[in-house]
């Protein structure tokens, strides 16, 4: 063999070990990964390691979190199917949710906590109820010594599973807990007291007053849902002068924006109903003042027309208030008998919003309801609780069942949100269409 | 100020990309100086039979060795260090039946072998890239493998991108166009849509290295706010290949043929092979390109509408007259200018290609451009008769300002537009009282590009029967894409929808897909009629994408366009995923006496977004191929060839990452605190999609002029991943995927090319492709098909996202005024009609095309003038036009239609459906969803070789004129049905101001020195 054929022939064994070598590697590679290959997101939480006591306080943030993505979704949903908000915007979906016309299919059903021009209102409401109790059920598995603040904790997340359910018996006409049954607007609510009866207790343990209170008027809401002004009017009693529990706002997470804000003045999807812009009209009542955008919305209709009261992104929105528990007090004096005591709490009320004072003439029960109703539908304006009153109180739903709607069709009688298809296909305990 | 696109390529990929080059040239040029001398040279032409001109790029070979080259422009080559002794020459090209030649080599000397090529479509010899290693010909493979010249096509067509270059070559290959607007990539489908929750594009490999195919993307703004982005995801990655690179498309369609290129593949392979260089002296080639870019006919594709002004008179609008006559066109004559410029030769034993190509067009509207610039060098070393190393490396950088259209843009604002309507002072009556020079001045999405696609392959043949190929590379994309609503000027602050102050939202993606591919064969011949070829192989591919979104609101001032400049920081974003597959194979084939071979194949997968419980999934796959025409009792003379072929496979679609993990998102809480909320339900058990699919066909070749190719095929789904909603009152929400669903896919594909005349003053050729997809749902996995809107949805029995509408059957008119009433819907099949609230939804089509085709004819006078025109078309499937349907169903709160106004020119049922309560509130618009079938005449050029006396100095010189977009026949009614909004998706169907696939009209001069 020559030099050059030798030199030829030691390249090529270089060459061909090279490959091998490499082959090797990359095949001893393979047989390790390749029975093993797991994939993990870095931008997601696995929960594995996410509920465990290190972390009680934030899963009971999160919970909170979700109820309160669910209430302000809820308020704008709920405002629009009711007599608050008006749709301006070319939209079927839009169109069925203003004109009461909602199938069971339809988004209010599937809609998550971003969901802005078509708000959800169930998922968001149970997916809420599911974080509080699933909260709860973790930290009453675990021990003081694992987590110093569990009572309180737990109070919170009893309070916030409560007040889920309170709107999902007030706006849902059945709904379902856990894969659970089809459960009525009263099995809710009995559900929920259930919750609040454990928030008391464990707030009262904690010293943590205002969660008790937050609670307390939690249950006596719950009571009035169940027919119990009584009841309801001794729980609203221990609620303190001044006393609120709002949700704040973030300018820029959209889960956590002023969605009537969002929908109204910055999208422009609604506007504030006539209803209540002919009582500003006649009253100039703070509590439902609007402003004019003088813009049309998309469907080439309605006024837009802005509630003052929640004229940023970040403006706050009562969950629970003292006027709240005021306005209880009064519908059980109204009730029982005491129509002067009702009278009271409504005056204090009017003369704190340069309103008249109320005084009928004559001074009847009906009349004094019906100032109650009124005072209810002003001081919670946006507030989440028309819904839950036109169905407690039985009024006829405005526009009435039959009026045409502007762009087609009329309004229907509906008055509550029916269990949404998704519910009731996919969950085991119901009973299939 | 212009906002000015800037983005860092890893340095640490252009060090690699120069490191191999120097490397490479080094080690040529040492291993050259090595092995001069020793053996001879063969040199010669190879030239087509039927023009006698050179054959560009035909690959020359000696057979048996690695020794070869590349022609030139004159089909010229030049093969050194032959060793001494008998050898078979061998040239090939796409499109032309190989021929050999035997010379002998003595010495030093230099032996001439011209090579004449006779064209055939089908050639059994073309050598087809399958995934194992060395050269495997079209004989011994049992499915269909289509194949285009790009050079070819391309000096034909001036396809200006490489999507424009797939379409209507192959059969069964749609290029699925989004929209007219420069920069916007389209989706491809192959054999129609099969999946009805993943990708339905298919895979791209370039010189064997899979590559970034994502479509969908673009700037995005996450911001409730912001009108500036409307449609602007609209890029993809594929037009980021410069097709005069291209040598070669290879096309794989289906589980059939792609079994070993495993999970993934299961829509089918598109393999890209880069040119190479030849061993001849260097070679530069220039081309030049300019022409106008412009939107055919736009006043009379743009609807007229109708309003009633306050006397009762009844005003019509075209937006773009109107335009016209005020002096300022709502469309402008764009521009494309585009320089190419190559360099292929030899160094010893290496080889070289160069290319660079700078293309900057102007759209037809101000804010929409495409500026980009891509280098490719493509290296070859023939280290010795049995070790070679080549590299492909490929650099893009592009800046692309990609427009607006779908929503607040100055196309869907004509479209809806009447001054009646829209009287706002200054909106000039487009929709929505906002005039078109605010979204064309204001909007600006603008898509950054930096990629980098490299790649090493070694061939290595240590003995006659083994060979091996190691292929690895890398493909980096890099983009930064922003949404940009400029901070409005005093004039066009009060038309702002939103903040007139400005808003950005930037996408920063980084997108890296790394490939290594083991290859080994064993070739032997067990007997003098039968010959084995054994193969086995491993692949690892790895796949990372990491995304960040920031974005802030409100400039204070005009000229800003940076996220720090804004007043509101928007919530930023960051993903990162990463997915891996590694897998390996076995492939066994059997030829008999070179006519009849059998192959059987086994892939085992495992893929990073299956579920933890599901570890590996193996896919099988048989073929046959028997070129019967060869057989010694052949009689049939007019069938000059003929190769029956079958082929079974099966291969996946592996599940979007991250579906398969139980997961919570993390949000903000209360008071601005850490938080999180439920995200994935998840799936432990998730496994891919699995594609088993079944062809047979033919290839023959008939009356020596006449090439057919024909395949029936039967694909099933198995194993479709659904999205199963979940009960929100469980906790969760959204859906979980599970593997339930089933669908089949078949179709037939012809694909013919006849020489009509090979005259050498008169050459006429006819190709022409004719494929139909049909594609049904088996089963959803027992999920109901519940439809409660019109739209595109997944029921039992029908196609992927077929529409379903409440259709209107019937309605009484009245005579006088036109008014409809007594309106009813269809019951459903086999059902009386009934009132249209309490109809069903039904079928009304599907978006799928049924049946694709195309023709071209070239003409060869005096071989030197080329005619060339091709035309193609679409068929049986619906664009849901919303355009029509916002005009007339009186969306806007008015009808704008002529059918709005005039009534009893119009059926009864078209009226019906302009009422908004039937076509809103009950959903009725069947009318509005309508037959997208098209027949395009899609290019047409005419091309110029320069004679020699009139060509001094240069090898060849070419002027060619081409135009493309030149006609189009349809019944729909919107401006064109080659369009679809959401360009994520190749299933979406849906047409909304969008801009029409645009028209150019170019001259390009090719010069080779």
């Amino acid at each position: 063999m020559d030099h050059r054929a030798s030199r030829r022939a030691r390249r090529t064994l270089i060459a061909c070990a090279a490959l091998l070598v490499l082959a090797t590697v990359l095949a001893t590679a393979a047989c390790r990964d390749i029975t093993s290959l797991q994939q993990s997101n870095p931008g997601q939480l696995g929960s594995a390691t996410l509920f465990v006591p290190a972390n009680a306080q934030l899963i009971v943030n999160s919970s909170q979190g979700d109820f309160e993505c669910a209430y302000n979704e809820y308020i704008v949903g709920s405002g629009l199917f009711m007599d608050e908000l008006a749709n301006a915007i070319s939209s079927v979906a839009n169109f069925d949710l203003d004109r009461r016309t909602v199938t069971a299919g339809a988004p209010y059903g599937t809609n998550t906590c971003d969901s802005q021009q078509i708000p959800g209102v169930y998922t968001p409401l149970a997916a809420a109820r599911a974080s509080n109790d699933t909260a709860v059920a973790h930290l009453e598995a675990w021990t003081d010594a694992q987590v110093p603040n569990r009572s309180k904790l737990i109070g919170v997340a009893s309070a916030y599973a409560g007040y889920s359910l309170i709107l999902l018996g007030e706006g849902m006409c059945t709904a379902a807990i856990n894969l659970g049954p089809e459960l009525t607007s009263a099995q809710i609510f009995a559900q929920a007291k259930i919750r609040f009866d454990t928030a008391v207790a464990a707030a009262t343990r904690a010293g943590d007053t205002r969660t008790l209170n937050f609670a307390l008027l939690g249950r006596a809401r719950t009571q009035l849902d169940l027919g119990n002004s009584a009841t309801a009017a001794s729980d609203a009693a221990l609620i303190p002068s001044g006393f609120v529990v709002n949700i704040e706002h973030d300018p820029t997470q959209t889960r956590r924006q002023n969605l009537v804000f969002i929908h109204t003045r910055q999208s422009g999807f609604s506007s504030v109903d006539t209803s209540i812009q002919n009582r500003y009209a006649a009253t100039k009542d703070p509590r439902i003042a609007v402003t004019s955008s003088g813009k049309i919305g998309s469907d080439g209709n309605t006024l837009i027309v802005y509630p003052n009261k929640d004229a940023t992104v970040t403006s706050l929105q009562a969950v629970a208030k003292y006027s709240e528990a005021q306005l209880i007090i009064a519908e059980n004096d109204a009730n029982t008998g005491n129509l002067n005591g009702a009278v009271g709490i409504i005056n204090t009320l009017e003369a704190a919003n340069g309103q008249p004072a109320f005084n009928p003439n004559p001074l009847t029960k009906t009349a004094v309801l019906a100032q109650i109703i009124e005072e209810r539908r002003r001081e919670f304006f946006l507030e989440g609780h028309r819904l839950g009153d036109i169905r407690r109180y039985g009024l006829p739903p405005s526009p009435a069942a039959g009026a045409p709607y502007v762009v087609g069709g009329t309004y229907s009688g509906q008055s509550c949100f029916p269990l949404p298809d998704v519910e009731r296909i996919n969950n085991p305990s119901i009973g299939k269409p | 100020m212009r906002n000015k696109l800037r983005q860092h390529v890893p340095r640490k990929f252009l060090f690699a990309a120069g490191f191999i080059v120097g490397a490479l040239f080094l080690l040529g040029a040492r291993v050259a100086r090595a092995q001069g001398g020793q053996g001879g040279t063969v040199v010669g032409q190879v030239t087509d039979a039927s023009t006698r001109q050179g054959i560009v790029r035909a690959v020359v070979q000696i057979e048996g060795t690695p020794l070869g080259a590349n022609t030139d422009q004159d089909g010229r080559y030049r093969i050194v260090n032959v060793p001494a002794g008998a050898h078979t020459v061998v040239a090939r090209r796409i499109g032309y039946t190989p021929t050999r030649q035997t010379v002998t080599v003595t010495g030093d000397q230099s032996i001439t072998a011209n090579l004449v090529l006779q064209t055939a479509a089908t050639s059994l010899d073309q050598v087809i890239i399958t995934g194992t290693v060395g050269a495997q010909e079209r004989r011994e493979i049992g499915n269909a493998v289509s194949t285009i010249n790009a050079a070819d096509q391309l000096s034909k067509s001036e396809a200006p991108n490489l999507a424009t270059l797939l379409n209507a070559r192959a059969s069964s290959v749609s290029v699925v166009q989004n929209t007219g607007r420069l920069g916007a990539g389209p989706n491809i489908q192959i054999r129609g849509a099969s999946s009805l929750g993943l990708d339905n594009n298919p895979l791209i490999y370039i010189d064997g290295v899979r590559v970034n195919n994502s479509t969908g993307s673009g700037p995005s703004t996450s911001s409730s706010t912001a009108y500036g982005g409307q449609n602007s995801n609209v890029a993809g990655r594929l037009n980021d290949i410069n097709p005069e690179a291209i040598e070669s498309i290879q096309i794989i369609k289906g589980p059939a043929a792609a079994t070993i290129y495993g999970t993934e593949a299961a829509n089918g392979v598109i393999q890209i092979i880069t040119k190479k260089g030849s061993g001849t002296k260097p070679q530069l080639s220039l081309q030049v390109q300019g022409g106008s870019i412009y939107f055919r006919d736009a006043e009379g594709r743009l609807p007229t509408n109708y309003a009633k002004d306050s006397a009762g008179t009844i005003v019509p609008f075209n937006a773009v007259a109107a335009e016209k006559a005020l002096g300022t066109p709502l469309f402008k004559t764009g521009q494309t200018r585009a320089y190419n410029l190559g360099l292929s030769g030899g160094l010893g034993l290496a080889t070289y290609y160069l290319s660079t190509n700078y293309e900057n067009d102007l759209g037809v509207e101000p804010n929409n451009s495409v500026r980009q610039f891509s280098a490719h060098a493509n290296l070859n070393l023939t280290a010795s008769p049995k070790l070679d190393v080549g590299t492909s490396l490929n650099f893009v950088q592009a800046a692309n300002h990609l427009g607006a259209d779908v929503g607040l843009s100055a196309m869907l604002g004509a479209v809806l537009a009447h001054p009646l309507l829209f009287s706002a002072p200054g909106a000039e009556g487009f929709y929505p009282n906002v005039p078109p020079r605010f979204p064309q001045t204001i909007f600006d999405n603008s898509d950054g590009i930096n990629r980098f696609t490299g790649s090493v392959t070694i061939n290595h043949r240590p003995a006659g029967w083994f060979s091996q190929r190691l292929i690895a590379g890398i493909d980096y994309t890099g983009e930064d894409a922003r949404a940009l609503e400029k901070f409005a000027p005093a004039d066009l602050a009060p038309f702002a929808l939103a903040t007139p102050a400005g808003q950005i939202g930037q996408t920063l993606t980084s997108i890296t897909v790394a490939t290594a591919d083991y290859t080994g064969t064993v070739k032997v011949n067990l007997s003098r009629a039968l010959t084995s070829s054994s193969s086995v192989g491993g692949q690892f591919y790895r796949t990372e994408a990491a995304q960040s979104f920031l974005g802030g609101m409100e400039f204070p001032g005009a000229g800003l366009s940076t996220v720090s400049a804004t007043a509101t920081a928007l919530p930023s974003t960051q993903t990162q995923v990463i997915n891996t597959t590694i897998g390996g194979y076995g492939q066994q084939e059997f030829g008999f006496r070179n006519r009849l071979f059998l192959t059987g194949a086994l892939r085992i997968d495992n893929n990073s977004a299956f579920g933890e419980k599901f570890k590996l999934i193996t896919y099988p796959k048989v073929g046959a191929s028997w070129v019967v025409s060869e057989e010694p009792f052949w009689r049939a003379g007019f069938i000059n060839t003929l190769k029956l072929r079958a082929a079974y496979g099966e291969s996946g679609r592996a599940p979007a990452a991250f579906t398969a993990l139980r997961t919570y998102t993390p949000v903000q809480g209360p008071l601005g605190t850490n938080a999180f909320t439920a995200g994935s339900f998840g799936n432990l058990n998730l496994k891919p999609e699995r594609g088993k699919e079944t062809e047979a066909g033919f290839e023959s070749e008939l009356f020596g002029r006449l090439n057919l190719d024909f395949t029936y095929y039967n694909k099933r789904t198995f194993n479709e991943i659904i999205a199963q909603p979940i009960a929100p009152s469980s906790g969760f929400f959204g859906s979980q995927f599970q593997n339930l669903g089933q669908v089949n896919n078949h179709g037939l594909e012809l694909q013919a090319t006849l020489q009509v005349l090979t005259r050498e003053t008169l050459a006429w050729e006819i190709a022409g492709n004719f494929s139909t997809a049909t594609n049904k749902i088996v089963n959803l996995g027992g999920l109901p098909s519940l439809v409660t809107a019109t739209g595109q949805v997944n029921v039992v029995g029908s196609p992927i996202q077929s529409f379903f509408s409440r259709r209107v059957v019937s309605a009484t008119q009245d005579p006088t005024t036109g008014a409809v009433s007594n309106v009813l819907c269809d019951g459903g099949p086999g059902k009386t009609p009934v009132a249209c609230s309490s109809a069903p939804f039904v079928y009304i089509g599907t978006p799928t095309p049924t049946s694709t085709g195309s023709i071209a004819n070239t003409v060869t006078l005096f071989r030197r003038l080329r005619l060339y025109a091709l035309v193609d078309w679409r068929r049986g499937h619906k664009l849901y036009n919303a355009n029509e349907l916002f005009r007339c169903a009186g969306a806007l709160g008015a009808g704008l239609c002529d059918a709005n106004f005039n009534p009893l020119k119009y059926s009864p049922r078209y009226v019906a459906e302009t009422s908004p309560f039937v076509a809103f509130a009950l959903s009725a618009q069947d009318q509005f969803i309508q037959d997208a079938s098209f027949v395009k005449l899609r290019e047409v050029s005419a091309t110029y070789t320069l004679p020699d006396r009139f060509s001094r100095g240069f090898q060849h010189a070419s002027f060619t004129v081409s135009a493309r977009e030149l006609r189009l026949w349809t019944n729909y009614r919107g401006p064109d049905p080659e369009v679809s909004a959401f360009a994520g998706s190749s299933l979406s169907a849906q047409d909304q101001g969008l801009i029409p696939p645009l028209s150019r009209l170019t001259a390009t001069l090719n010069l080779v020195f």
